[in-house]
């Protein structure tokens, strides 16, 4: 594909002039993965600020990105929302429900005209406003694995349990990423499997952290001491590496080495009885490495659970928590119908 | 039927918060929008993480609630809570139709109409917040930019240079017809405190800042605090993001408690040891600052304002001959007549920075200068310069030229030259003077000793300066302009010379160069920021705006909060306490103060004091001016104390 087009499926062009559109030049997804790169430019006009958080490795990646988002409520719309502005390839605004006055509490792209139409198909032009590198559309159809491999990344808010396993075994076992996500009066839910050999290539977003040396030990356990007003700022099982050093030359630039913290200014490099002597210098650098996950699918998930704790007063609740969403959809499913508000 | 599931979930009987149980089966049909918020940004940054692996996913589930946010006491009504074919239907659910009413009469101010302001508005209008008999006011006097369409999602390409209040206004007008919201093009502060009087405030039930620096935030924190309303405040810094609820007569105040101030670059650093990128960047930026705005400003000033001179001469210490001298470079020394002559003095600049400095500073401490305690001087974090040597075949030295000749151009009114070829042709013919470093040149090594350096007032020096420079008269045509920093515009040729200029020093000093990317951001003090965060502070926020309009008053249902979306890590704790403080028997806390009405004289007013509470006044001031102070001399005190 030479150039990037807004694509709305069925939808009238905004009534307001378009604006300048710039075109990308975007890999086609299958040879990006023969390639490994896809050759993006990043609208640094725009992106400027995200940039920043992000930078330009991921940013490049997600511009060969294809999102499902499914089911299109308050939840679904916000979703969408900040996933459109930060600039994957295309989103996908699925849902087979109509609108009706129980969305227009949050979803803020549907108003009380849009009542009875599907909701996907009634929001995708707004949405598809927010940003023009992204392709944006809509989709009413069932969610097939034929359909489900065109996504790289799969968000589900509104589907039944049933449909929630189904699409998370497909998923799991295609490579996909699956998202579930519901939020239920005051009670929100979130689960993700990224799939088997996950590669999380910077864990937290933080820039290295690098110290001047005042000295290094020869030694099976290498003492890196660190001048007085620089303190390392690592922690236990870091990986580092280093320049100019004078005497002890091999460190210079070595392989990414672990190291354990023995104190604000001192840590461990494991053995140096093999290096010449230190004889002054040295900048010691951490060296960011990447780490695999394995998650487990939802099927697997749902009986033992890992949770991220959001409030620690509330952390014995978690279990109740977990079982209230699934109690949920085992009514819904036997009755066909949600328990009316406030009903006891 | 819980508990039926729960076998099938692994779950044990004794595991289960029946009270939690309940209260999920009462709201099942409820929907808010603060929540989706939350939970929608939440998953938008899982969904980037997926497509890039970049940040720590959730492993693997979340679960978030706000109870909170329900009433102490609940209206047992069963129609309350009845859906009847309104858009607050699903909110209804939840929090019954007293409640949906009374957001609808709230009045709020929300402060800035940004990323946090957009969001804000957003939720407020699906929330229904001033849709009844209240109202929404939002004031913002900034313009709509290309960068800020990534995250304030109700601007469009189309809005840009346009007020972001108004704009803002409009869109979320579109979404919830019935929203009362009036848009201000105001900045806050003593200025317009005539629009924002007491008729204003008393009227808020609530404040939402949704500001983007400390001073403003400690401005609004400080009008609330005297006007005793709530205050919502929140920031974000990338993925981070906190949030703060300050509720009068119960909790602090946003200004109760403060970040330790920024460290600022020790002067030696940035004047002749740098070691890293930040310093050579803000190097620049000084030398910036000095050259094309303040060197500017100064010779603008003198030929423009009469009295420039007779300012000048009552400054302290040795800023008159500086500022002098600063003029006679800009008028004299260093003043183009053309195109031509912008090259000639940016080659020379050159030389000087980045050759001749260099040099005098190893003259006076050589690379194996050895200290009184027999260290080496250049170890540890001073890094032994090299000087560098004019080539034109270098790119990064053509940079330097065309940036800083042009800029030279801009100040004087010359017309500007972009042709890169032109400017390497001139620049090769310029002949720079040769240099030898001198003794007794004084070199600061800690900012101890530079402080110690006292300036000796050189009279003569100054009355020669007034002999020299060109009367005003003389360059009657001539206009110079001094340059404001503007980081984002491309073609200005401001962070060109940034670039070039912290990316020579670099090389001086051997510290790995930045590119223009991270040059801008540690120059230009940028906020990373993105929309993930933004709306989950944002929800955060509007969770605790409904717990104020339940009229909570206990401190544990109040929630600040703490995300860092990158780890993920989410936190949340108490508000803390308004600290008590006592006098007698009274106690008080920032909250409380004494009113006293009528009229009164000076006297009366003490007295007042004296006889009710047994306090003697000790002084007395209404904004910067002093009424009474007990060391006030007796004729002055006795002149007053009749007013």
């Amino acid at each position: 594909m030479a150039s990037k087009k807004r694509k709305i499926e069925e939808v009238e062009d905004a009534d307001e002039s378009p604006p300048k559109k710039k075109t990308l030049k975007v890999d086609d997804h299958k040879s990006m993965e023969a390639n490994g790169v896809a050759h993006v430019e990043i609208d640094e006009g725009l992106y400027s600020r995200q940039l920043y958080v992000l930078g330009h490795d991921a940013m490049r990646q997600m511009a060969t990105c294809n999102v499902l988002i499914s089911g299109v409520g308050g939840l679904g719309v916000e979703v969408a929302k900040n996933v459109i502005l930060s600039g994957v390839r295309s989103v996908t605004l699925h849902d087979q429900d109509v609108c009706a006055y129980s969305d227009l509490s949050s979803q803020f792209y549907l108003a009380e005209s849009d009542i009875g139409k599907n909701r996907a198909q009634a929001c995708a032009r707004k949405l598809a406003e927010l940003n023009d590198y992204v392709q944006t559309s809509f989709y009413d159809g069932p969610l097939t694995i034929e359909y489900l491999k065109k996504f790289q990344v799969v968000v589900l808010t509104c589907s039944t349990q049933e449909e929630q396993l189904r699409v998370s075994d497909l998923a799991h076992a295609s490579g996909i990423a699956l998202i579930v996500a519901d939020t239920k009066g005051l009670f929100g839910q979130i689960f993700c499997d990224f799939g088997e050999n996950f590669k999380v290539v910077d864990q937290t977003g933080e820039n290295p952290v690098s110290a001047m040396i005042a000295s290094i030990s020869q030694d099976t356990e290498g003492i890196v001491t660190c001048i007085d007003d620089s303190r390392h700022g690592l922690e236990d099982g870091d990986y580092v590496t280093f320049s100019e050093v004078q005497g002890m030359e091999e460190l210079n630039g070595c392989p990414p080495r672990k190291i354990k913290v023995l104190g604000p200014y001192t840590l461990s490099i494991g053995d140096t009885t093999k290096y010449s002597k230190y004889i002054r210098g040295g900048v010691i650098s951490q060296v960011k490495m990447p780490k695999i996950l394995n998650f487990l699918p939802m099927r697997k998930s749902l009986l033992s659970p890992e949770y991220l704790i959001t409030d620690f007063a509330k952390m014995d609740n978690l279990a109740t928590t977990h079982l209230a969403f699934a109690t949920l959809h085992h009514y819904k499913a036997k009755k066909q119908c949600l328990p009316k508000p406030w009903n006891e | 039927m819980a508990k039926e599931k729960a076998a099938s979930v692994n779950i044990m009987d004794n595991d289960i918060n029946e009270e939690v149980l309940r209260k999920f089966s009462y709201m099942v049909s409820g929907d808010t929008c603060p929540m989706n918020a939350v939970i929608g940004g939440i998953v938008a940054q899982e969904v980037l993480k997926a497509s890039s692996g970049k940040f720590t996913p959730i492993f693997q589930w979340l679960y978030f609630d706000a109870v909170e946010c329900l009433p102490a006491v609940r209206n047992p009504e069963a129609e309350n809570y009845e859906m009847n074919e309104s858009r607050y239907d699903s909110q209804i659910a939840l929090f019954g139709k007293q409640f949906q009413e009374k957001l609808g009469d709230l009045k709020y101010f929300i402060v800035g109409a940004g990323a946090i302001g957009c969001e804000l508005l957003k939720n407020f209008a699906m929330m229904g917040v001033g849709a009844g008999s209240g109202s929404v006011t939002v004031t913002d006097m900034d313009l709509i930019e290309k960068s800020n369409l990534n995250r304030q999602f109700l601007f469009r390409p189309w809005d840009v240079q346009q007020p972001k209040s108004t704009v803002a206004a409009k869109a979320v007008k579109a979404m919830n017809p019935k929203i009362n919201v009036v848009a201000h093009e105001n900045r806050v502060g003593t200025e317009t405190e005539k629009v924002y009087n007491d008729a204003f405030f008393e009227n808020l039930d609530g404040v939402a800042n949704a500001l983007d620096n400390v001073d403003a935030r400690i401005y609004m924190d400080r009008r609330c605090v005297y006007y005793r309303k709530p205050l919502l405040e929140s920031g974000t810094l990338g993925t981070k993001g906190n949030t703060q609820v300050v509720v009068p007569h119960i909790t602090e105040s946003y200004s109760s408690s403060q970040d330790p101030p920024e460290k600022s670059i020790p002067i030696c650093t940035l004047k002749n040891f740098p070691y890293a990128i930040e310093h050579t960047l803000q190097w620049a930026r000084d030398t910036f600052e000095g050259v094309f705005r303040q060197a500017a400003s100064n010779a603008a000033q003198y030929l423009t304002e009469p009295a420039f001179m007779e300012r000048i001469l009552k400054l302290p210490g040795c800023q008159p001959v500086e500022t002098l001298e600063s003029v006679k470079r800009a008028l004299v020394d260093d003043f183009p007549t053309g195109f031509e002559d912008c090259i000639k003095w940016a080659r020379n600049q050159w030389e000087d920075h980045y050759n001749n400095q260099i040099r005098q500073l190893l003259f006076n401490f050589p690379p194996d200068q050895i200290t009184t305690s027999g260290q080496p001087f250049w170890s540890g974090p001073k890094r032994c310069p090299v000087p560098l040597t004019f080539d034109i075949k270098n790119p990064l030295h053509i940079d330097y030229i065309v940036a800083a000749a042009n800029l030279k151009a801009e100040v004087y009114g010359i017309v500007q030259n972009r042709n890169r070829d032109f400017i390497t042709d001139v620049v090769s013919k310029v002949e720079v003077p040769p240099f030898t470093p001198k003794c007794g040149i004084k070199i600061a090594v800690t900012d101890a000793e530079a402080q110690s350096a006292s300036g000796n007032v050189d009279h003569d020096r100054l009355q020669y300066l007034q002999k020299l420079l060109p009367s005003p008269s003389q360059l009657k045509d001539l206009v110079i302009k001094p340059l404001e920093f503007e980081k984002d515009d491309d073609n200005n040729f401001h962070m060109d010379f940034i670039v070039a200029a912290s990316n020579l020093r670099a090389e001086n000093y051997k510290i790995p160069i930045a590119d223009r990317h991270k040059s801008k951001l540690i120059a230009g003090k940028i906020i990373p920021a993105i929309a993930t965060t933004t709306s989950v502070v944002s929800g955060l926020v509007c969770l605790e705006l409904i717990k104020l309009a339940q009229g909570h008053r206990n401190l544990d249902v109040y929630k600040n909060g703490f995300v860092n979306l990158a780890l993920p890590f989410f936190g949340f704790s108490e508000p803390l306490p308004a600290p008590r403080q006592r006098f007698y028997d009274f106690e008080w806390t920032l909250w409380d103060r004494f009113e006293v009405k009528g009229e009164m004289t000076l006297q009366e007013f003490i007295d007042h004091f004296k006889n009710e509470y047994k306090l003697e006044i000790t002084m007395l001031s209404q904004g910067v001016c002093m009424l009474y102070s007990f060391f006030m001399p007796p004729a002055k005190r006795n002149e007053r104390m009749q007013l």
